[in-house]
């Protein structure tokens, strides 16, 4: 049921008029969270900032789901990136340093997956937020002032189940 | 006035904080020592519950459920509660050092609600360890040669027996040589000699020898008789020296029947060694007192075999890393902390059994680097519960290869019910009370231990089903009955995988005093029926042996001696034949002198 709200009041603010920052800020701060391992420490400044920051929450939460699908899929790339990146020469003074700092090594950053997709999902993370922002545009301008004019989607809008997810907060 | 934004600012992640704590870490910790004890264990890990808490620094785990992969209804451990004190400084370097902890309620054995098996088992781990066959082998040694050592027919069949062997070669050699000598007879062919023969003397007969032409052919005549004489006369000297060769052959075999009847006698000796150990002292003490022992230094070995390869030093590279897991780098760190470390636990519960023994003791040094700890790992523990008292030591040395020791020390061992072995029938203790001590030390794979047990104030209860069990069961069974103490050493050498043990008692005097006459008069009894027995087998083939040699031994002797007599016939009969033709040249010319004569004269004439 809480999956099915967070769907709808996502949808709801993909047709509404504004925010479309907002939703493009969600799913990529939500990518972030998504593409790197659940439970490293980097996720709760993440999920910090999803607090404060005016992203859509929902879709922080839509983003986060999709994105954990498609890590599994990227992780022999990560675990490549981050083994590059922790066995280069240049770096090892950077990760000794890093390493004997307090508090940071709760990052797991020595870790090749959880630094490989991190520094893919950050690195990512701004065209997502530039392609979602002007999807969002496109769609509305397209698909949804369109879509108003069917008769399937005025009987959908005539319908009980839709004057409850207009209700939605 | 409040500003409410700044509010939230500062409230939310503080929230967030507590939600996270309240609800996740916890758990978190919980479902992470589930999943790696799991891991390492091979059967469910069961914690009930995890409590952290932060103004102390301490975790509570309560109820550890640690499954038997063998037996996945029953605990392998069972932990009532933790209580770990962690230190604050290795926190923010992501590494637990444990300072302190107490550890209570400690059982072995206990009974889960659920099954603790997550994987079957490969065919290959179910198969009896070296050490199970070995226990078997013992446990069932002196009773398997024991139920059988009346029936000579299991040790003493045709198939192991080394003269039947013996007489089965030599009846092949001699069927082989029989053929041989056969062909050699056919080669050698009088028929045609007998013929010449006839045809000279018949021609010495009728032949008229007058004149000069008379005297050339006579001479011709007397030449080839002689030059048949010589060929009859080689002939002859064949069929002797083939005839003397059989001769020696036959004579071999001869020998031969000889030593088949020593092998025999071997034969009867070997069946009955075999029955002397199983029912010496030696076979009968093993074969009752090897499988509880055995049985318990292979659980030890066992858990020492365990903590061994839980080592780092031996531990095999592990699996590739799971999805979404990555593979940690290490860089130098100038702390020297391992990612975890319990300095030291006090340590209370109880012994598994009818009458457990609660005991109190310590735990040092578990750590996830024990090289980088550099101090060795050590378990003491001891309790006593009445007259019975146990303590048992165990350190574990970091070094390379990995170093164990073990002391273990058990007083009022109660024996009361404990199955021996068997001996024509189950042997139980009623009573007992026994003392076992014992040091094990391990250096890599290779043990050199000694385990010494003692009884006191034994009774044994002995049960056969067998109608007529005999004098040595008698004997036997008076003996342990007359048991009240006894003590058994066993030397433990070898390695994990080839552990070997010898094993000793003082009840082997006795017991070889005691069943001296008993055993003398069976042994001298089984002798004689295992005598009979090999003779039944042999009897046999031996005849067979014999009449091979008798009739076609003789047989080919027969034929060489009757061809030798032709030849000696022959031999006569050309002999009187020349005799006549130099007989007939007397009565009118003398041959020679015609011969010389004829010389003469063609010498003067030119």
């Amino acid at each position: 049921m809480l999956a099915l709200k967070i769907l709808a009041n996502f949808i709801k603010a993909l047709n509404a008029k504004d925010g479309s920052r907002a939703i493009a800020g969600g799913l990529a701060l939500g990518s972030v969270m998504g593409l790197t391992p659940v439970g490293s420490l980097h996720n709760g400044v993440v999920l910090l900032l999803i607090f404060i920051l005016p992203v859509n929450k929902s879709a922080s939460i839509v983003g986060t789901v999709l994105f954990s699908l498609v890590g599994f899929w990227g992780d022999p790339v990560f675990n490549r990136v981050g083994y590059f990146l922790l066995t280069h020469p240049s770096l090892q003074n950077l990760w000794t340093t890093l390493y004997n700092t307090p508090v940071v090594p709760w990052t797991r950053f020595n870790n090749t997956l959880t630094l490989g997709s991190l520094v893919c999902a950050v690195l990512f993370s701004p065209f997502l937020f530039w392609i979602i922002h002007k999807g969002v545009l496109k769609y509305r301008q397209h698909v949804v002032a369109v879509a108003a004019q069917w008769k399937l989607v005025r009987w959908v809008q005539a319908t009980r189940l839709y004057l409850l997810y207009q209700d939605l907060p | 006035m409040i500003r409410w934004t700044r509010f939230f600012l500062i409230v939310t992640p503080l929230a967030l904080l507590w939600v996270g704590v309240h609800f996740f870490l916890d758990r978190g910790i919980r479902s992470a020592l589930e999943k790696t004890g799991t891991a390492l264990n091979g059967a469910s890990v069961n914690v009930d519950r995890v409590r952290t808490r932060f103004w102390n620094l301490s975790v509570l785990i309560g109820r550890v459920q640690v499954a038997d992969p063998d037996a996945p209804m029953t605990n392998r451990l069972d932990i009532e509660s933790l209580r770990l004190g962690l230190e604050l400084k290795p926190l923010f370097w992501r590494r637990v050092v444990v300072d302190r902890a107490e550890i209570t309620g400690v059982q072995s054995g206990t009974a889960r609600r659920r099954s603790g098996a997550v994987t079957k088992k490969s065919a290959d781990q179910e198969k009896p360890s070296f050490l199970e066959k070995k226990a078997a082998a013992v446990g069932t040694f002196a009773l398997d040669n024991l139920s059988d050592a009346y029936d000579p027919q299991n040790f003493l069949s045709l198939e192991t027996m080394e003269s039947w062997k013996r007489v089965k070669k030599e009846q092949e050699r001699l069927t082989a040589l029989e053929k041989t000598w056969e062909q050699k007879i056919k080669g050698l062919k009088t028929d045609g000699l007998d013929k010449r023969v006839k045809t000279l003397v018949e021609r010495i007969k009728t032949e008229k020898f007058s004149g000069l032409d008379g005297v050339v052919k006579a001479q011709a005549l007397l030449e080839e008789g002689k030059a048949l004489q010589k060929e009859i006369k080689n002939t002859r000297t064949d069929f002797q020296q083939m005839a003397s060769d059989l001769t020696g052959e036959i004579a071999g075999v001869k020998t031969t029947l000889r030593t088949i009847d020593r092998l025999r006698r071997d034969d009867v000796e070997r069946a009955l060694a075999k029955v002397k150990f199983g029912i010496s002292p030696q076979g009968i003490t093993q074969g009752i007192l090897g499988p509880p022992l055995f049985g318990r230094v292979q659980t030890v070995l066992g858990l020492m075999n365990k903590v061994q390869n839980m080592l780092p030093d031996t531990k095999t590279k592990g699996p590739p890393p799971r999805v979404r897991q990555g593979q940690d780098i290490p860089f130098p760190f100038r702390h020297r902390w391992p990612a975890f470390h319990l300095k030291t636990a006090s340590l209370s519960g109880t012994t598994r059994g009818r009458r457990p023994i609660h005991y109190t003791g310590t735990l040092k040094n578990i750590s996830s680097d024990p090289v980088l700890v550099g101090e060795p790992l050590s378990l003491h523990i001891s309790g006593a519960e009445k007259e019975r008292s146990f303590m048992l030591k165990a350190v574990v040395t970091p070094s390379r290869p990995v170093g164990q020791s073990y002391e273990i020390a058990y007083a009022g061992w109660p024996l009361d019910g404990v199955e021996l072995g068997q001996w024509k029938g189950p042997i139980v203790m009623e009573t007992g009370r026994g003392r076992m001590r014992g040091a094990v030390n391990v250096k890599g794979n290779v043990l050199q231990g000694r385990l010494e047990t003692e009884a006191d104030g034994v009774r044994l209860l002995h049960k056969t089903d067998a109608q007529n069990p005999g004098i040595l069961y008698r004997a036997v069974d008076d003996f342990l009955a007359g048991i009240r103490q006894g003590a058994v050493t066993a030397v433990i050498t070898g390695t994990f995988q080839n552990p070997s043990f010898d094993l000793t008692t003082n009840l082997d005097n006795e017991f070889r005093k005691a069943l001296a006459g008993a055993v003398d008069k069976q042994l001298g009894e089984l002798k004689q029926i295992l005598e009979k027995q090999a003779e039944v087998l042999l009897a046999k083939e031996t005849e067979k042996l014999s009449e091979l040699l008798s009739t076609k031994g003789t047989d080919v002797l027969n034929k060489l001696n009757l061809k030798g007599q032709n030849a000696d016939v022959l031999q006569e009969q050309m002999q009187k034949a020349l005799t006549e033709l130099s007989d007939r040249g007397g009565r009118s010319i003398k041959i020679p002198d015609f011969k010389n004569i004829f010389k003469k004269k063609r010498t003067k004439t030119p």
